[in-house]
């Protein structure tokens, strides 16, 4: 049994404005992964060509040590799939939804969608045309978790949700995911649930993944850094230095302890001054930027 | 604003070429199918949800909606029709007459389809049997707007719609008709939209268990996708024979039980030798049987559900092989229907099973389920509508021979199998929404 979740290795896809890849991406077995980016990284993209929404040009996508491509149903059978628009509307009701579904999935546990169903707030009879977005985000959930899959893989499922809705959404996510052998995959831009809910992190832009690993070791390697400098050194052209502010001698940058430790500011005429930690969202404003 | 240009254009070719015709039936309904399809159809089936937002009311969004989809639309075919007639002869006498009355036929009719739009949005009683009248009349509205156009376009010159083409043709009954149908179009003016109510947000506090629990059927998965789909093209078509069907028989004064047995038997009779190779004594009915069989054999919405058709556990050969399986499906299923009534109601069983034809329109179908799964949902709504005003020409021009409807559907088949593999392996096929078929207006 492989020991990770999903592998991605050189995944490339082109677009006449935009490229993905080549990405490296890992979410180890067990692991709740935050796939986080600004808008128009590639997130929903990557999710896409995993399930094959899409042909990839190079690479290789690995779920649960299956080919995605060549063991597309077995993998299917196992990984669950949640995004807003997931267009459940010819069906019509909620129930009718939930009858289709569950034929797909031997593994289908009725009273856990019923429970399920409790705790979202939905009715068999509820029209699916006029949930609102939230409900349809909880329809989506509903049929992704009643089968209890050995993967979720969730594409922006708390964008424009209310706070009740996702407090919803998550607790009902946590409680799933407590067997330590389900793994989920979450893009969302909602970094105070990432950040209390993953314990894996991932961050693209433009196509290309800055940075994974676990939140902990995430956050750890990343400071905030106040610095006196020269002024005519530009201290953002060093590797791992992400100017933040400057202002005459003084800058604010976001630095990258792997690439580039504190030490090794003094060798190129930078004097720091303070450091901070970062929280996810300072990292991901100072690196989407 | 591309496809209302080329919709106008096509309309002024159309006059462009009819213009000397004694006959203006056929004309002033494509007229009026246009002004259908560009007003009530795509101008409001596709209005864009942040119209709501904008700060005016909704009296005033719906009332501004209204006036392009009715008069605005109306002003655009009367400019095509009107340069259309000047272009090919030049300015002639009672030439201004008819072309008004097209005008008023085009402007009544849009009218009519916005009433419909308006039933379709109208809030329903929380209970009661005003609940039940009032979603019987929504749906049935929803059914009849993708229609409307298509009933102008081809069905108002095909079953000889008693519509007077000169305003010294009208009978009082006629003009009885006019007045009502404007007097709806008008009144529809005057609907206020409600915001539907999200259903969520009320529910459930009282709620008891019992009707949180879908049922258990065995009928589940892919075989609850095929029933499904199934009901909606045996709807699409049952609908469509049956309100034309009824349309026929009293435009035929066919009243009496044995006469219907006898126009049905005629109908079916069809289906030997000379029926399917009509050419010209192709009658309206066989026409609108025609129609019905490709709009069921289209209708499947499986291009709006291909998102979560791929998250599922439904390999893609598997995937390709329900598009272009179901459309021969629901042919060999038509086919099955014509052959068994013959049977039953003619006494004989057919002389020839049309093999060719038969590989001729599945193949057809399959190419136009391919191309649909490309197109975003104005698009398809186009090719929708282009389809069924283009298959009755088959009728008219005559069936091609065996050899060409066979190539014509192998063809078809193998365009399918192309198309649906290069759009099932593009990301943006999975981010459109498909033909809107019995869809809510608002959603």
């Amino acid at each position: 049994m492989s020991a990770n979740a999903v592998e991605i290795r050189g995944l490339e896809k082109r677009f006449p404005s935009f490229q993905l890849g080549p990405l490296d991406l890992t979410v180890p077995r067990g692991a709740i992964y935050g796939f986080v980016g600004p808008n128009g990284a590639g997130k929903t993209t990557t999710i896409d060509l995993v399930f094959g929404m899409g042909a990839k040009d190079a690479g290789s996508i690995r779920v649960l040590g299956l080919d995605h491509e060549r063991d597309e149903t077995a993998m299917k059978r196992q990984v669950a799939y949640v995004a807003p628009d997931l267009y459940f509307q010819p069906w019509g009701r909620v129930g009718k939804v939930i009858q289709f579904v569950r034929g797909f999935y031997p593994t289908w546990d009725h009273a856990y969608g019923e429970r399920l169903m409790q705790a979202l707030d939905l009715k068999a009879d509820d029209r699916v045309r006029t949930l609102s977005f939230g409900g349809r985000i909880k329809l989506a959930l509903l049929v992704a978790l009643a089968w209890k899959p050995a993967l979720l893989v969730l594409d922006e499922p708390t964008a424009g949700l209310d706070a009740i809705s996702k407090q919803a959404i998550f607790s009902e996510l946590l409680a799933a995911v407590q067997d330590e052998q389900r793994s989920v995959l979450i893009s969302s831009h909602g970094l105070a649930d990432v950040e209390r809910f993953a314990d894996h992190l991932g961050m693209i832009k433009n196509g290309r993944l800055l940075f994974e690993g676990t939140t902990a070791d995430v956050i750890a390697r990343f400071r905030m850094v106040d610095l006196l400098t020269a002024e005519s050194l530009r201290v953002g052209e060093h590797p791992g230095v992400f100017v933040q502010r400057q202002d005459g001698r003084r800058s604010r940058v976001l630095l990258d302890l792997q690439r580039t430790p504190i030490e090794r500011l003094a060798a190129i005429g930078a004097t720091p001054v303070a450091d901070a930690p970062v929280t996810l969202e300072e990292l991901f404003i100072a690196l989407g930027r | 604003m591309s496809f209302t240009g080329l919709s106008i254009a096509v309309l002024w070719w159309f006059w462009w070429t009819k213009v000397e015709s004694a006959d203006l039936l056929m004309p002033f309904g494509y007229s009026m199918g246009m002004a259908f399809q560009l007003g009530p159809q795509l101008a409001m089936r596709y209005m864009p949800r942040a119209i709501w937002y904008l700060p005016i009311s909704r009296r005033e969004a719906w009332r501004a909606l209204w006036l392009f989809s009715t008069a605005g639309v109306t002003l655009l075919t009367t400019l095509a029709k009107a340069t259309a007639m000047i272009a090919h002869r030049g300015p002639e006498p009672g030439g201004a007459a008819r072309l008004m009355l097209s005008s008023v036929y085009d402007f009544t009719y849009s009218g009519i389809g916005c009433a419909l739009v308006a039933i379709v949005m109208r809030p329903r009683p929380a209970r009661g049997p005003r609940r039940q009248l009032a979603a019987a009349a929504a749906g049935c509205a929803e059914v009849a707007i993708p229609f409307g156009a298509v009933f102008g376009f081809a069905g108002i010159g095909q079953f000889r719609v008693g519509l007077p083409t000169y305003w010294s043709e009208f009978t009082p009954l006629a003009g009885l008709g006019l007045a009502a149908g404007l007097t709806v179009a008008i009144s529809s003016y005057f609907h206020v939209p409600v915001p539907i109510r999200p259903v969520t947000s009320t529910a459930s506090a009282g709620a008891n268990h019992a009707d949180r629990r879908p049922d258990r059927s065995p009928l589940t998965g892919l075989p609850r996708l095929l029933a499904h789909e199934y009901v909606l093209a045996m709807l699409v078509a049952g609908c469509l024979i049956a309100g034309s069907g009824a349309v026929v028989l009293i435009v035929a004064h066919v009243g009496s039980p044995s006469d219907v047995a006898a126009f049905v038997q005629m109908e079916l009779g069809r289906i030997d030798g000379a029926s399917l190779p009509a050419g010209e004594g192709a009658d309206p009915f066989a026409v609108i049987v025609l129609v019905a069989c490709f709009a069921a054999a289209i209708a499947a919405r499986f291009p709006a559900m291909m998102r979560h058709l791929r998250a599922l556990p439904i390999g893609t050969a598997r995937l390709q092989t329900l598009l272009i399986a179901w459309p021969i499906a629901i042919w060999a299923h038509n086919w099955i229907v014509f052959i068994v009534l013959h049977y039953l109601l003619v006494g004989e069983r057919v002389h020839s099973l049309h093999g060719a034809a038969f590989i001729g329109v599945s193949g057809i179908s399959a190419l136009i389920v391919a191309v649909s799964l490309r197109q975003s949902g104005p698009q398809q709504t186009f090719v929708f509508s282009s389809l069924l005003v283009a298959v009755p020409m088959l009728l008219f021009v005559g069936f091609p021979p065996a050899w060409m409807s066979a190539g014509g559907g192998i063809f078809g088949f193998v365009g399918a199998v192309a198309l649906n593999r290069a759009a099932l392996r593009r990301s943006s096929t999975y981010r459109h929404s498909g033909l809107p078929i019995a869809w809510p207006l608002i959603r």
